[in-house]
């Protein structure tokens, strides 16, 4: 009979560093918060994830805010089209 | 790739997040955004993160944040910003960063509450024990009842075991429970051993030291010297000889008592053999605890922690030496162990046998104490000590101790030579005074003396090297490679270990001894000395060839040696002619401007400039002034003063600088030039003043010191004085000056390192010096010499002064108002500016007079000599007496100093002077005779 499964060496690690991941996420998202950049955990996340990968923060506050404006205009876009279907649909701008 | 795609996946999940479209409900706004990142996070101007700047930032906005009230603010984002996880996180300036650049005006929009929304909510308390038995309590019937695990075991299982179970018990029907387990207990007892008790009471027996054997009837007669018989404890040889090599492997034994104080071991008395006589036993015992006694002082010295290096090396060594006597002594043991073929067991033999590995560590033994005394006065005491034991051993023959002991010294050599090849190797210094015979002066040496100044052998306070007697002779050596290493890297050559460093011979007993079993028969020391000399070698050669190929081909020494033999030897001569005739002119003008540093340097500099081995932004010339300016001191014409004030330097680069030093410049060199210009200046005096044939017609009626011989007079002076010349500039730059910078070259050429080129200059210098008869010891013909060139000035002073006598003469015949004013003008100008024409050579009291008064001297018609030189013609007695005198003075002067020059050249100076002396007697003798 095989002997039962030890628990792996390298999983306990593994576990402190994701704790410590997630303390520093909490940190950071403590300090976006205080300075009030509207990034959710997720983003945070996200974010700090591509700059772990190499990509220049200002480019990617840049990227950030440009999407945060699209998303914005599409909103917008989808409301007024909303709007303009509830319209239609009551007949308003039948003339 | 794979970073890529990661990227990729990230960047599609934050536009999801941040604008909510997917690539399944909005594909082409997807896409769009994608594309539009990607581009903007690969292609952008911003530089990398700087960490400072970002903390400044926060800084900065924490500070903001304080002067709008919001204190709480400011030290909540500072909390943060100093937590430990964060501040070890290798990317928060970049992720603080990003948060920077969304923020968006935390003063009026943050909040504190903010932060309470952020908590995650409270997690449920952990699951404990308690709480699950205070829910379900373990109090079921039968909960603890024991598990039969083998319930479910597979069939196969099942299968195997009865098979077994059959197989052990055959056909019998299978018992109980209860009764197989009394059937297991006793199988168990089956299988125990019994024990023999005969081989128990074999190996209780063998305990000699527990169980006391007493003598037998027949062993009385032997035993019988003993003391008490009653307590006298048998034991067989065998046993002895086994209590005995235990004890010389540092064992306890009960044969032998240790004094732990002491270290001595001692036999103990009450055992005694069988078959010998008490006393021969006890006899031999103590010869064999003589031996464990000192091989147990060797022991315990190595046990003791040592901090000197050497020490500790020794030490190594002698515990490898001990193991190797442990594994003789084992041999010797193993013979009476595995026995194969019939031994004699005999104490005797063994104390024989074990003699010989012992010897060297009983010399040891004695040692030891004098080498710790010694090395805690000087580490490297102990070298010399174990280097001076080796030495005797050598002498005595004794080829057992010789290797053990020229080993143990070369194994604590190599350590010493730690510091050493570290030195010569990498240029570094192990700054322990203690060890290390080379220190490095405390205060900063400029390159350019860096050869000299910087490091230097140490010495005692009675002036010896601070190093072992039998490496005082390598020293400086040793000093030179370690020198070179340091040249070369500032230098910026040696960055690494050149190659051909890492071949070093290791020195051991084969490299200094040789591989022949026999000891040779050369002395030891010049054994080492010829290994150490090899060692040596290996870095001496490749430091130091480089470092001369680096001088010889990078930095040009025999192209500054060019150039400085053009600049102060006039090696071409013609290149120089133009600055110093116009030097030679201004001096003779008494012009002001003479010694205009800036022209000087610009005229040597455009005269050399074209030279190929010269850098003429490194050429300077200057001049120091002269004391008592417009006076003539001392007896010597101002002129000679006047150029000898002329220096010309000639900047070396500091690799360069550290061969050619500076005071061989300034002692042969610059004092070579000087003399040289000197020469030139009176031979382009002497050969401005030219006699007409008119001057040579005889009058008809030969009055005494007619013009006719006054002209005669000083065209023969002016010719001794101009061979004179001629010879000593011929005589400086044909024979001294051109053999000496070849020999020189030669010598550079052959030198093997630095020291070498420096002395090699060194000597040029002194032999130049000498050469040229500016030495010391040949100061009283250099002072001749200087006074005929002395001379030769004061009779172009002269000669000129008769001319413009006689100019001046002829212009009151000519009756001409014009021509005569001119000519006034003419002589006054040449008056005022003619140097005075002295020749009353041993009245100096006059000397210190003004210039006024020696222009007034000057002036044949001066007030001085109003009454007897009135008129011109009254003004040619004494011009005609001053010749004589003249002559009669230059005839002593060259006399004295070939007489001089004969005289050093027989009593061991240079041959060259007796060929010069010659040609001074050459130079007079014709004249003599034709006058």
């Amino acid at each position: 009979m095989a002997p039962p499964a030890q628990p792996q060496p390298s999983s306990q690690p593994a576990d402190s560093k994701r704790a410590a991941a997630r303390e520093v996420i909490d940190i950071l998202q403590e300090i976006s918060t205080l300075l009030d950049t509207k990034l959710d955990r997720t983003t945070l996340s996200l974010c700090v994830s591509l700059i772990e990968n190499g990509v220049n923060p200002e480019a990617l506050a840049n990227v950030v805010k440009e999407l945060r404006r699209e998303g914005d205009a599409l909103r917008h876009q989808r409301d007024h089209d909303l709007v303009y279907e509830e319209d239609a649909r009551r007949g308003d701008y039948s003339d | 790739m794979a970073h890529l795609a990661k990227l990729g996946l990230l960047t599609d999940e934050l536009i999801t997040a941040l604008t909510g479209i997917t690539e399944q409900n909005d594909p082409q706004n997807f896409r769009l955004c994608r594309k539009f990142a990607a581009r903007s996070l690969k292609h952008h101007n911003y530089g990398r993160t700087n960490q400072f700047e970002v903390a400044q930032r926060l800084d900065g906005l924490q500070e903001k944040l304080s002067i709008l009230n919001c204190d709480e603010l400011a030290d909540a984002i500072e909390d943060r910003r100093n937590e430990d996880t964060l501040l070890r996180y290798n990317w928060a300036p970049e992720a603080l960063s990003l948060i920077l650049e969304l923020s968006n005006k935390p003063a009026t929009n943050s909040r504190l509450e903010d932060l309470e929304a952020l908590k995650p909510p409270p997690s449920p308390p952990p699951l404990t024990w308690e709480d699950i038995i205070s829910e379900d309590p373990l109090d079921e019937e039968g909960i603890w009842d024991e598990v039969d695990f083998g319930a479910e075991s597979s069939e196969d299982e099942e299968f195997e075991r009865r098979s077994f179970d059959r197989s052990v018990s055959g056909d019998e029907t299978q018992p109980s429970s209860v009764a197989a387990e009394e059937n297991e207990a006793q199988n168990l007892e089956v299988t125990l051993l019994q024990p023999d008790q005969s081989i128990l009471d074999h190996i209780s027996k063998a305990q000699f030291w527990n169980h006391r054997t007493r003598p037998a009837k027949e062993d009385v007669d032997l035993i019988e010297t003993a003391i008490d018989l009653s307590k006298t404890w048998k034991l067989s040889e065998m046993q002895a000889l086994r209590e005995v090599l235990f004890m010389l492997s540092g064992l306890p034994t009960s044969l032998f008592s240790c004094d732990t104080s002491t270290g001595v071991i001692k036999p103990v008395e009450k055992y005694a053999l069988g078959h010998t006589s008490y006393d021969s036993f006890q006899g031999l015992l103590a010869a064999f605890a003589n031996l464990g006694t000192q091989v147990q002082t060797v022991r315990q010295w190595t046990s003791l922690e040592q901090s000197i290096p050497l020490l500790q090396s020794l030490n190594a060594s002698i515990s490898s030496r001990l193991k190797i006597l442990q594994q003789k002594l084992l041999q010797i043991e193993s013979r009476f162990v595995h026995l194969r073929k019939q031994v004699v067991v005999s104490l005797v033999d063994v104390y024989h046998r074990v003699q010989t590995p012992l010897l060297p560590l009983l010399m040891l033994a004695d040692l030891l104490p004098a080498l710790k005394e010694t090395a805690g006065e000087n580490p490297f005491k102990c070298l010399e000590k174990l280097f001076h034991q080796t030495s005797l051993v050598h002498l005595a023959g004794d080829d057992v101790s010789f290797p053990f002991m020229t080993s143990l010294f070369l194994d604590c050599f190599n350590t010493y030579l730690r510091p050493i090849r570290a030195w010569m190797e990498s240029g570094e210094l192990y700054y322990n005074e203690e060890i290390f015979f080379i220190g490095m002066a405390e205060k900063s040496v400029e390159n350019r003396n860096l050869w000299h100044d910087q490091y230097f052998l140490r010495q005692d306070h009675r002036g010896r090297l601070h190093a072992p007697e039998f490496l005082r002779a390598q020293a400086k050596k040793i000093l030179n490679t370690g020198k070179s290493v340091v040249f070369l890297r500032r230098l910026g050559i040696f960055g690494s270990r050149p190659a051909a460093l890492e071949d070093e011979p290791y020195l051991d007993y084969a490299a200094v001894c040789g591989t022949d079993n026999s000891i040779p028969l050369a002395p030891f020391s010049d054994l080492f000395d010829e290994a150490f000399e090899r060692w040596l070698d290996s870095k001496h050669h490749s430091a130091s060839t480089v470092l001369r190929n680096v001088l010889f081909s990078r930095y040009g020494l025999f192209t500054i040696l060019d150039a400085l033999e053009h600049i102060y030897f006039l090696k071409d001569g013609s290149l120089y002619a133009n600055m110093l005739t116009v030097l030679f002119e201004k001096i003779e003008r008494r012009k002001d401007s003479w010694n205009d540093r800036f022209l000087l340097t610009e005229q040597a500099q455009g005269a050399l400039g074209t030279l190929a081995c010269m850098d003429p932004k490194r050429l300077f010339v200057r001049s120091t002034p002269l004391a008592g300016e417009g006076a003539e001191t001392g007896g010597t014409h101002r002129s000679l003063k006047m150029l000898g004030t002329i220096k010309v330097e000639y900047t070396l680069p500091w690799s360069i600088a550290n061969i050619i030093a500076r005071h061989t410049i300034t002692d042969s060199y610059q004092r070579v030039f000087t003399l040289l210009v000197q020469i030139r200046n009176a031979k382009y005096l002497l050969e401005r003043r030219r006699l007409l044939k008119t001057d040579f017609i005889k009058p008809n009626h030969a009055s005494a010191d007619s013009n006719y011989d006054v002209n005669l007079l000083s065209l023969s002076i002016r010719h001794r004085l101009l061979w004179l010349v001629n010879t000593l500039y011929s005589y400086l730059t044909e024979t001294v000056i051109v053999t000496s910078t070849l020999e020189l070259r030669y010598d550079m050429n052959a030198a093997k390192d630095v020291d070498a080129m420096i002395s090699a200059h060194e000597h040029f210098a002194v032999k130049l010096q000498e050469q040229c008869l500016l030495s010391r010891k040949l100061s009283p013909i250099y002072q001749a010499l200087m006074s005929l060139l002395d001379l030769a000035f004061h009779f172009s002073d002269l000669h000129s002064a008769s001319e413009v006598d006689r100019s001046v003469d002829r212009s009151v015949l000519s009756g001409s108002r014009h021509d005569q004013a001119l000519r006034d003008k003419q002589y006054a100008g040449r008056a005022m500016k003619r140097p005075t024409a002295r020749l009353d050579f041993d009245s100096s009291d006059d000397e210190e007079a003004d210039d006024s008064s020696e222009y007034d001297e000057l002036d044949p018609r001066g007030s001085k000599g109003s009454g007897a030189r009135s008129s011109l013609p009254s003004n040619r007695v004494p011009l005609a007496a001053r010749l004589r005198e003249m002559r009669a003075e230059i005839d002593r002067l060259c006399g004295f100093a070939a007489t001089g020059l004969r005289s050093v050249s027989r009593a061991g100076g240079e041959p060259a002077w007796d060929m010069l002396a010659d040609m001074l007697d050459w130079g007079i003798r014709p004249t003599e005779e034709h006058l």
